[in-house]
């Protein structure tokens, strides 16, 4: 317990490290209208590929590192000052293994105004995080068949730079050259970190998993009473979004999301991680 | 820009290292490693030491001698593969990518079923239908069903077909010898076609703590009335040694069903449920995890269920066998009762 205290408070430190050194001299008031006070009410339609990292000590010691795809349905309301985000997400990973991954997510986040210049916002706020897990691995036999549920409480915070241009404007970031578009453009990096944290792993010293009580006349009944939910483990997770709109208000995202979790459950614990590059197409909804 | 690339390339470097959040790996091709981790997870999760009465700590000093530092994988698979075997269990497997050890009680033992017997004698137009094959035999009277393994999956359909095709016959035999097991979703699919109301057949215990006769609570096992055709006459269930697993277990909960009447030999033992697992070598195993408990607490693991009815087959006379005709007779007897 304590090793783990001492890694996710050196990641919390580091972060903090960067952000500082490389952002810290931003911090100037303004008030002027940006690409942060416009009010969007968006859908958003993703694929992503990515990876599934898992490992379950009650059947393995060892990692399991799988390829795979995945689509998300999300919602999303801005206004100039909150921003609400519904996901619902699935994933397959499959090699030898299959493991399949259902999220539903939802975060309220509102302005933290500390942040001084017109380029740079800020947010903060809570996210519901719900997720089910379903792994399948023949080679374990009665034990192939394995699931797991989280729910997080998690606290959340957002920064996003205005990368927006008016007029065409020539950059240069070391060897690549080249000239802006105009247009509304957003980076966005926000980091989610879990405060109470929920998992929902087999309760009983030999875990019997689903394998072996399938089709059973008990099955219904071994696995209610198989299952409980405990509060304990962690969960981190961070995403970074490249969005760029159009006149219309429909735009575009490419993001990288990482969702790491540690679930020690009742006897022996489950660690999780997943990679995500995705590709969201933002409509939208919002009547002109 | 620049610095914004660099924050980004920084994240997304240390977002790829969740690794070191997480406990070390435990990937290790060390043969020390590998024993312990697999003698510890017996220790900690097998069900029958008491049982059977087997001493796992001087098991230990007498494999683990035979550990040393540059041993090839065929070595240590030997070793491990015989330290298992010492459970007497045919639940208990090593599965390396090249070998699969077994304990193999079967071979110990002496077949009593000949397909070739049933096929030419008994059923020589048998039909095919799902996983079995089936006939009447003993003139139209009885319906005999072949069923050689609980891996083959069975369907309410399917048994409401066999039963409804077999209503009018005076008994059904239904053949598990040879059958080495399976899932045993299939037993309650098979018994629920016989079950006219629901019914506790059997209990099953669980490991539930490190010590050896850790145990939770006898959790009571059903088996649920069938949706379809309710065959209520005389059924036979063949069996004998090489009847292991899920065969023994469907022995088990049939002792719970009055018209139901085991015959032929011993079935092999095996009624805990076997777990698979990992070793840090990537190699699978597996062991029994629970105990299977008739409704009188009674324990078959090892020694078997016995029949009701005791025959062997004949091998110095390859034109009938001994088992169906000691089952013929038994439902003739029964049918006579009535």
């Amino acid at each position: 317990m304590l090793k783990f205290q001492s890694k996710r408070t050196f990641l919390g430190f580091q972060l903090l490290f960067i952000f500082i050194n490389l952002f810290g001299y931003k911090l100037v008031a303004q008030n002027e209208p940006t690409i942060f006070n416009e009010s969007r009410k968006l859908m958003g339609l993703s694929i992503h590929t990515g990876s599934g990292v898992y490992r379950d000590f009650s059947t393995s010691p060892l990692f399991y590192e799988l390829p795979g795809l995945g689509i998300t349905f999300s919602g999303i309301y801005h206004t100039d000052n909150t921003e609400n985000r519904f996901d619902l997400d699935g994933g397959i990973y499959m090699w030898d293994e299959q493991f399949f991954q259902f999220n539903g997510y939802y975060h309220f986040l509102r302005n933290l105004p500390v942040l001084k210049s017109p380029k740079w916002n800020l947010k903060v706020g809570g996210a519901l995080l719900m997720t089910q897990n379903l792994r399948i691995n023949s080679s374990l036999q009665n034990a192939q068949v394995g699931y797991e549920a989280f729910t997080n409480l998690m606290l959340v915070g957002k920064i996003s730079r205005d990368l927006s241009v008016s007029q065409p404007k020539p950059f240069k970031c070391w060897f690549i050259k080249g000239t802006k578009k105009p247009g509304k453009r957003m980076l966005s990096f926000q980091m989610n970190i879990g405060v109470l944290n929920f998992n929902s792993r087999p309760s009983t010293y030999n875990y019997v998993y689903l394998g072996a009580i399938y089709g059973t006349a008990l099955s219904l009944d071994k696995l209610l009473k198989e299952y409980k939910w405990k509060l304990n483990g962690w969960r981190i997770g961070t995403q970074i979004d490249y969005t760029w709109f159009y006149p219309s208000g429909n735009g575009r995202r490419i993001s990288y999301i990482w969702d790491v979790a540690h679930a020690p459950g009742s006897f022996e614990p489950f660690d999780m991680a997943t990679h995500k590059l995705q590709y969201t197409i933002l409509i939208n909804n919002k009547k002109r | 820009m620049k610095k914004i690339f660099l924050f980004l390339t920084l994240i997304i470097l240390f977002s790829s290292c969740e690794k070191l959040l997480f406990d070390e790996n435990k990937a290790s091709t060390d043969p020390f490693v590998n024993f312990d981790y697999l003698w510890n997870q017996i220790d900690q999760k097998y069900s029958y030491f008491e049982y059977k009465n087997i001493n796992w700590d001087q098991i230990r000093e007498t494999y683990r001698a035979q550990i040393f530092e540059g041993m090839s994988e065929e070595q240590l698979f030997d070793v491990l593969g015989n330290m298992m075997d010492e459970l007497r269990d045919d639940h208990s497997n090593l599965i390396s990518p090249f070998n699969i050890s077994r304990y193999n009680i079967r071979i110990q033992n002496n077949s009593n079923y000949s397909e070739h017997v049933v096929n030419r004698y008994y059923i020589p137009n048998f039909k095919t239908f799902g996983p079995f094959h089936h006939d009447f035999i003993d003139n139209g009277r009885i319906g005999y069903i072949r069923y050689d393994s609980f891996m083959s999956e069975v369907t309410p359909d399917q048994m409401n077909y066999l039963t409804q095709y077999y209503q009018n016959t005076d008994g059904l035999i239904l053949d598990l010898r040879a059958n080495g097991g399976g899932s045993i979703s299939n037993i309650f699919i098979i018994l629920e076609a016989f079950c006219s109301e629901s019914k506790l057949v059997a209990y099953s215990i669980n490991r539930n703590g490190p010590h050896h006769d850790d145990f939770g609570e006898k959790e009571p096992i059903q088996v649920l009335r069938g949706t379809g055709t309710i065959y209520t006459k005389p059924v036979m269930v063949l069996i004998d040694r090489y009847s292991y697993s899920a065969s023994t277990f469907f022995s088990v909960i049939t002792k719970a069903f009055d018209q139901i009447k085991l015959v032929g030999d011993y079935t092999g033992g095996g009624g805990g449920i076997p777990n698979g697992g990992q070793l840090p070598n990537g190699w699978f195993y597996r062991f029994s995890v629970s105990q299977l408990l008739d409704l009188n607490g009674n324990n078959y693991a090892e020694a078997g269920v016995p029949p009701d009815i005791t025959a062997y087959f004949n091998w110095n006379d390859m034109t009938k066998d001994e088992i169906i005709d000691a089952a013929v007779r038994e439902i003739h007897t029964m049918t006579q009762k009535k």
